[in-house]
């Protein structure tokens, strides 16, 4: 790249030390889906992000054993499978539970946080009602988890 | 042999004819000599045995000669009588006559006779010439010649025969006796007159009194007497000596050897002699030690029985055969108004007493006749109701005395049952009374014995069980109502019952026709006058109708609880719901707004800001209701110090400078939810700060204690409330200030959790001056 050396330090130094992270999203509002690419997208993130409508189809992509995701953001209010089932599901497989699982939630009830800390999370954070507010959040979570050292199953 | 030898055989042979003849010529004229001497000797013998011939003669006693040896000699006429023999038919030895046992003795006595000259006493028994054995008395001496040569011996035999047996008889005699002195269990000592010393203790008196034989030798009569019991002996000691009386019996304590008292009775007993004078005293002591307690006893026992008697609450009068008295208590005098010493009426007949009784009972001739026929009738008769001229009550016993030989006596006994007749009459009142009360109140009613059997059922418990009264007298309550199941509750009713002790319970039975009841139970022991448990009294309430009622409210309560958990539910899951899309809108807003930044104008822009300002009040409404529909459920109570509740408070608070918060009083420390009082406090400060319009905002927090709870109040110099909304504003959705930030369920929150906290909530406020929020929580 022609303009590298002109990079300013902080750029420099997070090109070197920030990791694409393979994120898999697990979220059935279609807009929740929009928010966070359109979020990666305007902070310049180049992380991969795959979809999952719900924990069904989620389970299907985490059988690939040979391409599992870095970490997981989990909705909790889901048809079908709801978010703490999966997340049950996930802790009780030997390999898929070592993969950090963030729940990305409306609710802030205690039980919920309650039940989804003894069943084993990596974060949870509460989508605000502001879309400033959700943005600031992601870039913060992302951050933290991509200078983290992950394992590689 | 030669002839030369033969020579000097012969003239051997007859040198010795020579010799012999010679030899024998001496020998003949020495005979002589001795005959002609012995002649002389028996002319000089005759001489003198003639001359004593005379004295032998006239000897009673038997007479025997004998020579050495023994032969007899001679027998007087008593000897040839005493032995039976006459020696002038032939001769005898006199050891033939000797009894063949006692030969040894006779032999042993000629050997003293013979060495020392003479034998005396010597006492054998002879077999005489008629074969009777005698027994006689011999004294023995030799008869010598002039040259003091014992020739001959001579004897005087007496007969002792009859003397022996006599002598035999008296010893047989002395040895019964001693026999039966020593083995008498009675004691028996003999005292001689003249040395005052005990001259014979038999072997049951040295038991008695634990002496042998030989330790009681030195002991003096003084010494085995008591101390105390001494003066009496001595006098009656004294009257035996003297001869004023022959005998006389006292009871008297011995000293033992080992010192402790033995009691006897004794017998003393003077024996006189054939001349009138006192020779000895005996005495006969028996250990009575046993009966002297038994006696003490039997006395102490008297004695209790008599102050038992004398105490007793029950009249008591014990009459003999001919109905004089023979026992009197206090309590007779005092029925009987007798103004006497009970002793004193001892020995007086019936109608002696009668007379100095002030009361009627005896003076009734009925009574006194009937009296009379009950002691001819000799049967007892017992609990006798008797009512005096003054009212009172007397049940009258009459018991007659019967002892081994017949009617003895009889005793009357009464009591005052005055008042147990009345309080009996009371307490059928009571009963009965109670018992109308029970039938009219559709109680039913169970009496059953000790063993539970049913005695009595009135028409309600009929109706309630569908029993009739025969099938269920006589049955046991417990084999006929309860289920099975609760048969651990009757038990412990029972048990209960045993101890006196009431019991209620709840009881699910079995009607006739099977179906279930409830039954509201109460059992109590029924008690007979004396308070002895006599059976039971069961009132039943049926209470199914209000059993059911309470099972209903209580499933009633179960469904609201679970309702309310679901609604809890619900509420988060409707809040994520309603939050979803708003938050869906507001990014979507936010991307319309970024996508075409600098192509909206100003109003757009505007109203882009409203639709977000909206977005959030939205919001704002369903976190409020969330949490006013979380208030209530799983409250923690722990003790709350609000005084750091406020000062927290007040560090997050958002208070704008103009705005002075004083807090007038220490707050005081509760118990209380910790996280909901917070809020209340919040929720009120926030609210105060909301609605100050003033330069100089204000707001005091106070709080004054009272009896059981604590007064809070929060004031504030804002815009005020307008009295007639003061009952509306804790209602939810009641803002009165749309303004952005109110949703109008602040003050709902608020008010539920005084509510909570048992609390009060009012206000007082004036418009455009200020409002004052107050409200209690419970110390």
């Amino acid at each position: 790249m022609s303009n590298t050396n002109v990079l300013p330090f902080e750029n420099y130094k997070s090109l070197d030390m920030k990791n694409k992270l393979n994120i898999l999203l697990i979220e059935d509002d279609m807009i929740e889906i929009m928010k966070l690419n359109r979020t990666i997208s305007s902070l310049k993130l180049n992380h991969n992000i795959v979809e999952a409508n719900n924990g069904e189809e989620a389970l299907k992509i985490l059988e690939k054993k040979d391409n599992l995701p870095d970490i997981i953001l989990l909705d909790l209010n889901m048809p079908k499978i709801n978010g703490i089932e999966f997340l049950s599901i996930l802790k009780n497989d030997e390999v898929l539970k070592y993969i950090p699982t963030i729940i990305l939630t409306t609710s802030n009830n205690q039980k919920d946080l309650l039940e989804c800390y003894k069943i084993g999370i990596a974060g949870y954070v509460i989508k605000p009602l502001k879309y400033e507010d959700y943005v600031s959040k992601i870039e913060r979570v992302l951050n933290y988890w991509s200078v983290n050292e992950l394992i590689v199953v | 042999m030669s002839q030369k030898d033969i020579e000097i055989l012969k003239r051997t042979l007859a040198r010795e004819k020579a010799a012999r003849k010679a030899a024998e010529k001496i020998l003949e004229d020495k005979s002589k000599e001795l005959y002609n001497a012995t002649k002389l000797l028996q002319n000089h013998l005759a001489e003198k045995s003639s001359q004593l011939k005379g004295v032998f003669d006239n000897i009673l006693d038997a007479y025997v000669v004998m020579d050495l040896p023994g032969n007899v000699l001679k027998f007087n006429d008593a000897a040839t009588k005493l032995f039976g023999y006459d020696i002038n038919k032939q001769s005898v030895n006199v050891l033939d006559f000797v009894y063949h046992k006692d030969l040894p003795l006779a032999l042993e006595s000629f050997y003293l006779l013979k060495t020392k000259g003479y034998y005396r006493d010597f006492e054998a028994r002879i077999v005489t010439g008629n074969g009777t054995i005698k027994w006689v008395h011999i004294n023995a001496s030799l008869i010598f010649d002039k040259h003091k040569k014992p020739i001959a011996a001579q004897g005087i035999v007496r007969d002792i025969t009859e003397e022996k047996q006599l002598k035999k008889q008296i010893e047989d005699q002395q040895k019964k006796l001693n026999i039966i002195v020593d083995n008498s269990p009675i004691g028996i000592t003999l005292t001689d007159v003249k040395t005052q010393d005990l001259t014979l203790v038999n072997q049951s008196f040295l038991d008695m009194l634990g002496y042998s034989k030989e330790e009681f030798d030195g002991v003096s009569p003084q010494e085995i007497t008591h101390p105390e019991d001494e003066p009496e002996t001595k006098a009656i000691r004294k009257q035996l000596l003297k001869g004023e009386i022959d005998s006389a019996t006292l009871q008297k304590r011995y000293v033992k050897k080992d010192g402790s008292f033995l009691w006897a009775k004794t017998k003393i007993l003077s024996v006189k002699n054939n001349s009138g004078d006192l020779d000895y005293i005996v005495a006969t002591i028996e250990d009575v030690t046993k009966e002297h307690k038994a006696n003490l006893k039997i006395y102490k026992s008297e004695k209790q029985l008599s102050t038992l008697v004398q105490s007793l609450d029950t009249a008591i009068l014990l009459e003999d055969n001919k109905r004089n008295a023979v026992l009197v208590n206090n309590k007779f005098c005092q029925l009987f108004k007798i103004n006497e010493n009970p002793e004193d009426l001892v020995g007086l007949n019936y109608n002696d007493i009668i007379i100095k009784s002030n009361r009627a009972l005896f003076k009734e001739e009925t009574f006194t006749k009937n009296s009379d026929i009950l002691i001819k009738e000799n049967k007892s008769e017992l609990r006798k109701e008797i009512t005096l001229e003054d009212g009172t009550i007397v049940e009258r016993d009459y018991i007659p005395i019967n002892i081994a030989d017949g009617y003895n006596g009889h005793l009357w006994s009464y009591s005052d049952v005055t008042l147990n007749r009345t309080y009996r009459r009371n307490l059928e009142q009571q009963k009965h009374k109670y018992h109308n009360i029970i039938a009219n109140m559709d109680l039913g009613l169970i009496e059953a014995d000790l063993d539970g059997n049913i005695t009595m059922v009135n028409q309600s418990l009929l109706n309630m069980s569908g029993y009739t009264e025969e099938e269920i007298l006589g049955k046991k309550g417990r084999d006929l109502f309860p289920l099975k199941s609760e048969s651990r509750k009757v038990k412990e009713f029972i048990a209960k019952r045993k101890v006196g002790v009431a019991s209620t319970f709840e009881l699910k039975v079995k009607r006739k026709n099977g179906d279930t009841r409830f039954w509201f139970v109460c059992g109590s022991p029924n008690l007979n006058l004396e308070d002895e448990v006599v059976g039971s009294v069961v009132v039943v309430l049926d209470i199914t109708d209000l059993k059911t009622l309470q099972l209903q409210k209580e499933s009633l309560l179960g469904k609201l609880e679970r309702s309310n958990t679901e609604l809890q539910e619900y509420a988060h899951i409707v809040s994520h719901d309603l939050k979803s899309p708003l938050r869906s809108i507001h990014a979507l807003v936010s991307w319309l707004k970024e996508d075409n930044q600098g192509k909206l104008d100003q109003v757009s822009l505007q109203n882009i800001s409203l639709i977000e300002n909206t977005l959030e009040k939205m919001e704002q409404l369903i976190t409020d209701i969330l949490e006013y529909s979380s208030i209530g459920s799983d409250s923690k109570l722990t003790s709350v110090n609000l005084d750091n509740t406020i000062e927290e408070l007040l560090k997050i608070l958002y208070i704008p400078d103009h705005i002075t918060v004083n807090i007038k009083n220490k707050l005081p420390t509760l118990e209380g939810d910790a996280t909901k009082l917070k809020q209340l406090f919040q929720n009120l400060i926030s609210n105060a700060v909301k609605f100050i319009d003033k330069d100089k905002g204000l707001i005091n927090i106070d709080v004054t204690e009272k009896k059981t709870y604590y007064q809070f109040s929060i004031e504030d110099n804002g815009i005020g409330i307008d009295k007639k909304f003061h009952d509306k504003i804790f209602k939810i959705f009641h803002s009165l200030n749309k303004s952005k930030d109110s949703t109008g369920v602040g003050l709902s929150i608020v008010k539920k959790i005084v509510d909570l906290h048992k609390g009060e909530i009012w206000l007082e406020s004036e418009l455009n001056k200020g409002t004052t929020f107050y409200f209690t929580l419970k110390k």
